[in-house]
């Protein structure tokens, strides 16, 4: 090689030393300053958010609209909507999830992957092209505007991406200590609740927190399928179209709070290939 | 099959075994079915036989008694605002995936060197997965609209430098929302960009942690600049990586609704809104609705199985 | 306590492969029974039948006296010890090995009581509260037996329970299985690949290649008298010293000469068997390392039956010396001899040119003066040759 340049030195060293710190805080502020606007909106008063130049800062902090929109109690509906929807989502999934891969799990391998990537397939259709039928048909049957309803269309999305989460964590429980309890004395109902899903447990608990996350965001199927009871993401939609910035901002707020605890908990369980099916853009 | 097939295949002969085996097994595995019926059952009712009906109402005329019809098909495509969506559609599609793919690249490549204070920058990375995405469009509204806190920050950069003496730089207070073609377009496509560049992030870190640190030393002992290592080792070993990232985004990307919902409105439809406005009220029409969602599959799958053919394909072959 | 028979069980998988074929085996009340072969030839499988984790294809299993083979696991009273131990991640020691106890809605107070006494049995009683992982290897193990006597199953069956143990605990583990059973007295059947443990440990053993049944016998009887070449190569260590070899009369009596070497035959072995069918055609000669000896060192010497080899190498062991030597005639190339070496060396030797050398081992008396390299003369026990059916491998006898 005619190179000029001596191992582990190159042209690029000099630039990237000093550029790195740069980048970093900037990326840092990238990520951070559209949460700190937030924030730091909801508690804004009116004539610091206009003009070509609003300001960065807030000097004098209000906490007029978190008041308001506690007191005036059209935050309590949609939060407990939501609320309820997510948990009833979350334990159905698990219900109707976690047996069926455990089975999926111990399939032959061939058909195993084949029944997983049927799962990961529904998710390539757009929500729409399921959703039109759905809505129509809940629609027919009195489910618009139901938690019942809402809680079905959740669990469309959420039930392929659990139980394939869940396959590969039944995968890593060996076979074998099946096999002993059934030694012991344990009906094959017995292995699965006293052996399999208390080592399933954390894998279980991870993946169920993925499930009220999506739930808990979920937009689309809830405008199909909602005309009067707003969840949070419809209520913020709504504010964003109607309300003033700080509202906006507020229920933008609450609505964002206890995700960015879960976030911060699941952190270490925020795997390429969990996250692809849990969070959409 | 014939009543005397049946019987004889009822024999216990050596042909008869599989079918035989077959009530034996479901005797034997009664409770492993019982327990995938449930899942099984869902897919089926709520996903399978509601795509085929979506399906089945594209293809319906609106008289009821035309099935099957193109009509619905024939009408969207003569549809302006429907051609601009899938133009539009696209293009946000590419744009972010190309943007979310260099910045994802270049923030994994951050967050694989070894630096002070790492583990803080990467929790701080991963925030804007906590971050719902009608929220970040509401962030995005509150950054790019006229009187929003881009403009802000440009003015603020601008007095900046216009400290430097010599130097005077003019700025101009934009809107990028309601502006229209190019830049809302673009703000819908950063929007996008900066909800899930996080996922990309991870996505490219594990290859990145996959590749084992030997093969780098060995190359800077053969005497490869940073860069050479880059294209020539880090690069192909990620390519699975670079391939999972895109096909998971592409068929996100695709599907964006609440983003372009709220950032650009009815003023640049893509897909999603298009499809969506159909839907609800006050137009209320599923089957304008049905038939552009089923483009919009066609869409993703022709972008996968494209790209895999040529772009995935061609790759490992080289 | 119960007897276990099987009656010719077969197991073919689905994929075709036939892992246990047609076998035979009894197994008496309070026996200790070893299954023992070379990797895949279907002991665990044998195994798994009498417990009732794998299907049974054809034949019956009876485990005191009655068929189980439609029976579910837990309704065999039977405790297994796993390879890798399965023990139950979640649980304290304690209550893996109580366990099967709890499912059978045994009193607490009893469980307690059993699960206390099975741990001192064991020395394992300061660990009860712990979880498996905080154990070394040689504790679960403990823990897995104590899972099973807990119990006080009918039998226990055991797959290969030492194999993940290092060779110091393995031979520790191996004297306290056995002092268990003598104590127990419970019928056990045990798996192992290992033949040293199989006979140090067995009342009978048997021994199983390609899932069939190749002998059952007692240690020491399928040691004196293996039935082919394999039980014969597979039972003893080192192994048996095999050869191609001619039996000839001469004006002395009979002979048996392979390469440049004879032995004479003593009369008695000739008439008391067939061999006297097979003078004069090829035949594969056995000579146990044991039956050589050091001419100097043998205190009354008989009838000379002396070889001149060429010592390769020596080991000093102290209570012996393993002497090698080369034969001048090719080394046995059966199935049977292949079966017995899970090394492909073996297969290449097949394949390739057949070398006119073989390699024998002999035991001495650690006082012998033969060295690596050095000229020596050997003592051959001729009353203890064996002699194989060089077609079908089995004994001449
Ligand atoms: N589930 C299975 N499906 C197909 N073949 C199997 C299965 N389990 C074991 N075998 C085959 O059966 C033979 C016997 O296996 P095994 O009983 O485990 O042997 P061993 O315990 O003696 O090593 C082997 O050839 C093995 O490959
Ligand atoms: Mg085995």
């Amino acid at each position: 090689m005619s190179s000029t340049v001596v191992a582990g030195k190159d042209v690029l060293d000099k630039p990237l030393k000093l550029l790195f710190p740069v980048w970093v805080v900037i990326s840092l502020l990238i990520v951070l300053f559209p949460v700190y606007l937030v924030f730091m909106v909801s508690v804004a008063p009116g004539s610091a958010l206009f003009g070509e130049r609003p300001a960065l800062f807030v000097e004098d902090p209000t906490l007029r609209f978190w008041n308001d929109i506690l007191q005036r109690g059209d935050l309590w509906g949609p939060l407990f909507k939501s609320l309820a929807v997510a948990s009833f989502t979350t334990l159905l999934a698990i219900v109707i999830a976690a047996p069926a891969a455990y089975v999926i799990s111990r399939l032959p391998v061939g058909l195993r992957y084949g029944v997983v990537i049927g799962l990961l397939v529904t998710r390539m259709f757009p929500e729409f092209t399921i959703g039109v039928s759905v809505a129509t048909r809940f629609a027919r049957l009195g489910l618009i505007d139901t938690y019942g309803g809402l809680v079905l269309a959740h669990l469309i999305g959420s039930l392929p991406f659990i139980a394939w989460i869940l396959v590969g964590t039944f995968e890593t429980i060996p076979r074998d200590l099946e096999e002993a309890a059934q030694i012991d004395g344990a009906s094959k109902m017995g292995t699965l609740l006293r052996v399999v899903f208390p080592l399933a447990a954390g894998g279980i608990a991870v993946a169920s927190l993925f499930v009220w996350l999506y739930s808990w965001n979920e937009f689309l199927y809830a405008r199909l399928l909602t005309t009067n009871q707003n969840t949070l993401p419809l209520q913020v939609f709504q504010a964003i179209d109607r309300g003033s910035r700080q509202q906006m901002a507020t229920v933008a707020a609450v609505l964002t709070l206890p995700i960015l605890l879960v976030v911060y908990f699941l952190q270490r369980y925020l795997k390429p290939g969990a996250l692809a099916g849990a969070v959409k853009g | 099959m014939s009543r005397s097939q049946e019987a004889a295949i009822g024999r216990p002969t050596d042909v008869a075994v599989p079918r035989v085996g077959f009530g034996r097994w479901f005797r034997k595995h009664k409770l492993e079915v019982a327990l995938v019926i449930p899942l099984v059952a869902y897919v089926m009712v709520l996903t399978v036989v509601p795509i085929l009906d979506t399906f089945r109402i594209s293809l319906s005329g609106r008289a009821g008694n035309s099935f099957p019809s193109a009509q619905n098909y024939t009408s969207i495509f003569a549809s302006r605002v429907f051609r601009t969506a899938i133009k539009n559609t696209i293009i946000v599609s590419l744009l972010s995936l190309s943007m979310e793919l260099v910045l994802g690249m270049i923030v994994a490549l951050t967050l694989h060197a070894k630096f002070f204070a790492r583990g803080f920058v990467r929790t701080v990375a991963l925030i804007p997965l906590g971050v719902p995405t009608i929220v970040s469009g509401a962030i995005m509204l509150l950054l790019f609209s006229r009187s929003g806190y881009l403009n802000s920050l440009m003015f603020v950069f601008v007095d900046l430098v216009n400290n430097i003496p010599g130097v005077n730089l003019e700025f101009q207070a934009l809107s990028w929302t309601v502006a229209g073609g190019w830049r809302t377009l673009f703000t819908v496509a950063v929007a996008d960009m900066w909800k899930v560049l996080p996922i990309v992030t991870l996505i490219f870190l594990a290859g990145l942690q996959s590749i084992s640190e030997d093969v780098y030393e060995a190359a800077s002992v053969d005497g490869a600049t940073k860069w050479q290592r880059f294209m020539r080792i880090t690069l192909p070993l990620l390519v699975p990586f670079i391939t999972m990232a895109i096909i998971l985004r592409a068929i996100d990307a695709f599907r964006i609704y609440e983003l372009a919902l709220v950032l650009a409105g009815r003023i640049e439809p893509v897909l999603g809104t298009y499809i969506g406005g159909r839907y609800l009220p006050p137009t209320n029409d599923p089957f304008t609705a049905a038939s552009a969602s089923i483009v919009l599959f066609g869409i993703i799958m022709i972008f996968i199985v494209a790209y895999l053919k040529f772009v995935a394909g061609r790759s490992r072959s080289a | 306590m119960a007897d276990i028979a099987l009656e010719s069980v077969t197991r073919k998988f689905p994929d075709g492969t036939l892992a246990v074929n047609e076998l035979n085996l009894e197994i008496a009340e309070g026996e200790f029974v070893v299954l023992v072969g070379p990797s895949g030839s279907g002991k665990s499988t044998a195994l798994r039948m009498i417990a009732g984790l794998e299907e049974i294809t054809s034949g019956t299993v009876k485990i005191a006296g009655k068929v189980v083979n439609d029976l579910p696991p837990r309704d065999r009273d039977i405790a297994m010890v796993f390879q890798n131990y399965a023990l139950y991640p979640h649980m304290s020691v304690a209550d893996n090995m109580g366990f099967a106890l709890k499912l059978r809605k045994v009193p607490k107070e009893d469980i307690a009581k059993r699960v206390k006494d099975a741990a001192e049995l064991l020395g394992i009683e300061d660990y009860l509260q712990r979880k498996p992982r905080q154990l070394s290897g040689g504790q679960r193990q403990r823990v897995a037996m104590g899972r099973a006597i807990v119990r006080e199953p009918a039998a226990f069956l055991m797959d290969e329970p030492l194999s993940n143990l290092d060779a110091k605990l393995r031979v520790q583990m191996r004297t306290e299985i056995a002092g268990l059973h003598q104590r127990l007295g419970t019928t056990t059947v045990y798996v192992t690949h290992d033949q040293v443990e199989a006979v140090t440990m067995a009342d009978r053993v048997a021994v199983l290649r390609d899932g069939m049944l190749q002998q059952v016998d007692t240690p020491q009887r399928l040691y004196d008298y293996p039935v082919n070449l394999f039980v014969a190569g597979f039972i003893g260590s080192p192994a048996m010293n095999m050869v191609p070899a001619r039996v000839t009369s001469k004006d002395s009596g009979a002979v048996v000469v392979f390469g440049s070497h004879e032995i004479k035959i003593p009369a008695k072995r000739l008439q008391a068997s067939k061999l006297e069918e097979f003078k004069d055609k090829e035949v594969i000669l056995g000579i146990r390392p044991e039956d050589f000896e050091d001419p100097d060192l043998i205190p009354e010497r008989q009838e000379e039956n002396l070889l001149e080899v060429k010592v390769s190498l020596s080991e000093t062991l102290g209570s012996e010396t393993i002497i090698y030597f080369d034969v001048d005639a090719p080394a046995v190339l059966t199935k049977d001899t292949m079966d017995l070496s899970s090394d492909a060396s073996v297969e290449e030797a097949a394949a390739s040119e057949p070398r006119n050398e073989s390699t024998f081992t002999a035991r001495l008396n650690p006082k012998t003066k033969a060295r690596g390299g050095e000229a020596a003369r050997l003592a051959v026990d001729a009353s203890r040759l064996y002699f194989f059916d060089p077609t079908t491998g089995r004994v001449i006898g």
